[in-house]
């Protein structure tokens, strides 16, 4: 066969810039790479020489969709690091600010940048003329997510109230509850999200993944836990760097993230989701098998029906954690410097995201260690392209690129997180 | 279902400056913006927007009037200014970026026509740029328009607030030369 090559110069509808590249050969697909050409932003190297309280700050600007995470996992780093203990109502507060965190997130994902795969438009704005209220429905979800972020984070980008040990300034008990309408309108929008996406028409295609998330012993999993995985993996987020490892490919300023022995992984939604269902409420459990879902999903495309279970649970946990809001009595547990090594670990809206910190006896970062979700799906994203394609290889340009497209979407992935995102190539040979 | 509860404040006149001040001259959006907030316009609500865009569109009433400062690149010369009314039809696809993972002044207000919440004026304002790269400072050109469209827009609310200027006209696309 003639060699032919397809080009996705910059790819629309994820965080950030790159390209992708299948090559073709005799019917079958011979590479399969997602090219991460923008440079790399050196956080962690940037953090060397400051201050154990500026990481927070510092970190939350890696991304503006998803700052919490980097704040948690960045502020719980240290608090290991120092041995502070948390009081349970800022704990409460954290996981409050993350579920906004998560429902912004997802609404943006699910409803702008992800359904319009399948629904065949071109963007979110094409889709709008056809579909209004759907998109405003849309647009009022994030802002409800974006709402409880300025409420308990100071401000919806890149929050300010976050600090080591807790707080600057804590709500008061009448704030939080100011968002009890929105949040109710929210989980009714929700189950709208839900029935909306299970009615999208979503493609068969699994492989036999190594699904990676936290486990909480109650919850499900936002803040904390041990990672996990479906084949065996259950470590405290301490052991992190002893069971994963992180390499560097030609094709990528990115690095790419592998379970080591075994290599690719898969984090974010669906792990959670697959790994952490019996830590739904059964309400919620029910509303994921109505839509299709069993309590296993190993459909990538099934993504987009995992995230609108997830912003549901996010909208009733908000409201649950609001219900049970007693304001702690400090904002903020008195932290004291010690030389030592910290880490945290959270489950960002894309995946688990761990931070390990280095640290002097005045609180000063010698090291820092930054592992984002996104560059650790992204040996799962090339294995799926490759299989995707492998399917018929003889399917016109347009057809694999927008497959592939769809497919690199499934995974939500935040470039700007992994380092930035995305062109396409096909060569067939 | 309704509308979520709170949705929307009533405000006369916004302005918003879309970009990102860490890449050149796409900073055009916010610096303009910056510079009408220095003039403490009263009455007027003036925001950067450097997130996506989204927000926006939850931003304005239907009776808002709203000015969108953005980047251009449509090929013209660097500092050209371009003023462009939104209700007065589609936002021309060659005068503004696209960007991968953001909303910038054409999309905002393509999004907010296709949705129908279109405010009652809605001007775009594109500031031609031609350095795109990373890092802070814009070429003196675009610093020079920045200045030049932010007395243009002073001058536009000025006759909103007098009643002079009708709510919605016909679409216009004005190049100039740089304003360095």
């Amino acid at each position: 066969m003639k060699s032919r090559t397809v080009k996705v110069d910059y790819m629309a509808r994820v965080e950030g810039e790159g390209a992708f590249a299948v090559k073709i050969a005799k019917g079958k697909v011979v590479d399969a790479k997602l090219k991460i050409f923008e440079p790399p932003r050196f956080f962690e190297a940037l953090l060397r020489g400051r201050l154990y309280a500026e990481a927070p700050d510092i970190t939350a600007r890696i991304c503006g969709i998803c700052p919490v995470a980097y704040q948690m996992s960045s502020v719980q780093a240290m608090e290991s690091a120092f041995g502070v203990k948390i009081d349970p109502q800022v704990r409460a507060l954290r996981r409050l600010l993350y579920c906004g965190e998560w429902i912004e997130s997802h609404a943006l994902h699910i409803y702008l940048l992800h359904a319009p795969d399948f629904l065949g438009y071109d963007d979110a704005i094409r889709m709008a003329k056809d579909h209004p209220e759907t998109v405003t429905r849309a647009l009022q979800l994030k802002k409800i997510g974006n709402d409880v972020m300025i409420l308990v984070g100071g401000r919806e980008i890149h929050p300010i109230n976050v600090k080591v040990g807790g707080f600057y300034k804590i709500p008061t008990k009448q704030e939080l509850f100011g968002l009890v309408d929105r949040l109710k309108w929210a989980r009714d929008a929700s189950l709208e999200t839900i029935r909306f996406t299970a009615s999208l028409p979503l493609p068969e295609f699994e492989q036999d993944y190594e699904f990676v998330s936290l486990r909480h012993p109650e919850e499900y999993p936002i803040l904390d836990g041990r990672l996990v995985s479906n084949k065996g993996l259950d470590i405290p987020v301490a052991d992190y760097e002893h069971h994963f490892a992180e390499e560097h490919v030609a094709h990528s300023n990115a690095l790419h993230s592998t379970i080591k022995g075994r290599g690719m992984y898969f984090v974010g939604p669906i792990a959670r989701y697959n790994l952490n269902f019996a830590r739904l409420p059964a309400t919620i459990q029910a509303e994921a098998r109505s839509a299709g879902l069993s309590k296993e999903c190993r459909n990538p495309f099934k993504g987009i029906v995992v995230r609108a279970v997830e912003t549901l649970y996010a909208c009733e946990e908000a409201l649950r954690l609001i219900s049970a809001y007693e304001p702690p009595g400090q904002a903020a547990a008195a932290v004291e410097p010690r030389a030592s090594i910290g880490s945290g670990c959270s489950e960002a809206p894309r995946g688990i995201l761990y931070h390990r910190y280095k640290l002097d006896a005045k609180g000063i970062i010698l090291d820092a260690k930054i592992v984002p979700p996104t560059s650790q799906n992204l040996k799962t994203i090339e294995s799926d392209l490759r299989r995707f394609v492998e399917q018929d290889t003889s399917l016109p340009d347009d057809k694999i690129r927008s497959g592939c497209e769809t497919i690199i979407r499934n995974y939500d992935p935040c470039i700007s997180c992994a380092t930035h995102f995305l062109k396409m190539d096909i060569r067939r040979e | 279902m309704g509308p979520a509860p709170g949705a929307g404040r009533p405000s006369p006149i916004r302005v918003f400056g879309i970009g990102n001040p860490w890449r050149r001259d796409d900073a055009a959006g916010p610096v303009t913006a910056r510079i009408l907030r220095d003039m403490h316009l009263p009455g007027v609500e003036v925001r950067e927007v450097s997130d996506g865009g989204t927000t926006i569109l939850n931003a304005w009433g239907p009776s808002d009037r709203v000015f969108l400062i953005d980047a251009a690149v449509s090929g013209a010369p660097a500092g050209s200014i371009h003023r462009i009314d939104a209700r007065a039809g589609a936002i021309p696809s060659d005068v503004f970026p696209c960007s991968t993972h953001a909303l910038g002044a054409a999309e905002v207000a393509e999004f907010a026509r296709a949705l129908g919440r279109l405010p009652e004026v809605l001007v775009v304002y594109g500031v031609e740029g031609c350095d795109f790269e990373h890092g802070e400072g814009m070429t003196g050109e675009v610093a020079g328009a920045c200045r030049k469209a932010a007395e243009e827009i002073r001058r536009e609310i000025e006759l909103l607030g007098e009643g002079t200027l009708p709510a919605s006209g016909n679409s216009s696309l004005i190049e100039r030369g740089p304003h360095a």
